[in-house]
């Protein structure tokens, strides 16, 4: 009888610390810890797309002497590209969230 | 007056001219950093696991902390077959980390400062996971830049943006580290100089300030570190479990 006592009691205070650890702090820990990550890295992401359609644009342009249409068309390009990297960052972010 | 430039503290210097076979392969201060860099860690590192104590000490504990770290973020988010990508992330952040607190000291130089430095970082990363892309998949890792369920409409567009996409990485990755790294010591720099003017209205008062300040600039070393591996480990989780 106090055995069967003891091992529930050991079962209990074992499942209560699996749910403090993965609720309180492994899970909040890491989604903040991502969304902090996501948060400091967004800013650069804009930059360096735009930064890779002036590479090739003026790439392009030198190749082919045709100087500020590939530039432009580029730059366009590049500004879509890094946006969609900042969306498809915070999409698996709201993915992931379990609220 | 050069001392005063904000700017100066970043330039490359020759400690010992070297040429060899026409190759100017002098030892400048930015690559004795770097050597400095890799005694450091192979000391700090040789020190914390000389004895291998099963009660770790400080020091182990601490070694061993950024080992679980590491090993920690690629099965987060790689999965069990990053497990071979350990050294190189282990390795790449190790380097990145000890550079950016090493450039922490007065008058020492900041390696990651230079892009020069962080590019190449970048581009071991990026053509790593090209490599280990085509080597896993084949061509079929090109389909990599053509999203599912893209309209055929829609598809020569997608794979142009994808492409671009693709080819920010590297900039993104190197431009992010030397970025904040320039910056925040840049910003030290003035506000060091506006403590100094200060001083004559607020007496002592800006100084704990700078401590903040350099405080937070430390954290900012770590995170840097810590955001280029964990960048670097999701963009081989790509490569490796493609969708």
């Amino acid at each position: 009888m106090n055995q069967n006592n003891l091992e529930d009691k050991i079962k209990k205070f074992k499942l209560k610390d699996e749910q403090l650890t993965s609720n309180q702090f492994g899970k909040t820990n890491s989604l903040s810890e991502k969304m902090t990550t996501k948060a400091l890295t967004v800013g650069i992401d804009l930059v360096a797309g735009v930064l890779v359609g002036v590479i090739i644009g003026t790439f392009f342009d030198k190749l082919f002497t045709t100087k500020p249409i590939f530039l432009i068309i580029c730059i366009l390009l590049g500004i879509i590209a890094s946006f969609r990297n900042i969306w498809l960052k915070l999409k698996n972010d709201s993915a992931n969230d379990p609220s | 007056m050069t001392h005063h430039n904000p700017l100066a503290q970043f330039e490359v210097q020759t400690v010992l001219p070297l040429r060899i076979m026409g190759l100017n392969l002098s030892i400048t201060n930015s690559s004795l950093y770097m050597f400095s860099v890799l005694a450091i860690v192979m000391l700090y590192f040789s020190l914390a696991l000389s004895k291998k104590a099963l009660i770790p000490g400080r020091i182990q504990l601490s070694a061993e902390l950024i080992y679980q770290l590491i090993s920690k973020m690629i099965n987060e988010n790689i999965g069990t077959k990053g497990k071979k990508f350990l050294p190189f992330i282990f390795t790449l952040f190790l380097f990145i980390l000890f550079a950016n607190l090493l450039g922490m000291f007065p008058y020492s130089f900041t390696v990651t400062s230079h892009i020069s430095i962080t590019f190449v970082l970048a581009m071991l990363v990026f053509v790593l996971i090209t490599v280990t892309g085509f080597v896993k998949h084949g061509l079929h890792f090109l389909s990599l830049f053509l999203p599912k369920g893209t309209p055929w409409w829609l598809a020569p567009l997608m794979i142009i943006i994808e492409l671009f996409t693709y080819l920010a990485r590297p900039i993104s990755l190197s431009l992010r580290l030397t970025a904040n790294m320039v910056a925040g010591h840049v910003l030290l720099k003035v506000m060091a100089g506006f403590v100094v003017s200060l001083a004559l209205f607020l007496k002592f008062l800006p100084l704990p300030l700078m401590v903040v300040l350099i405080g937070f600039e430390i954290f900012v070393a770590i995170l840097q570190a810590y955001i280029f591996a964990i960048l670097s480990c999701v963009y081989l989780n790509d490569a490796v479990n493609l969708h």
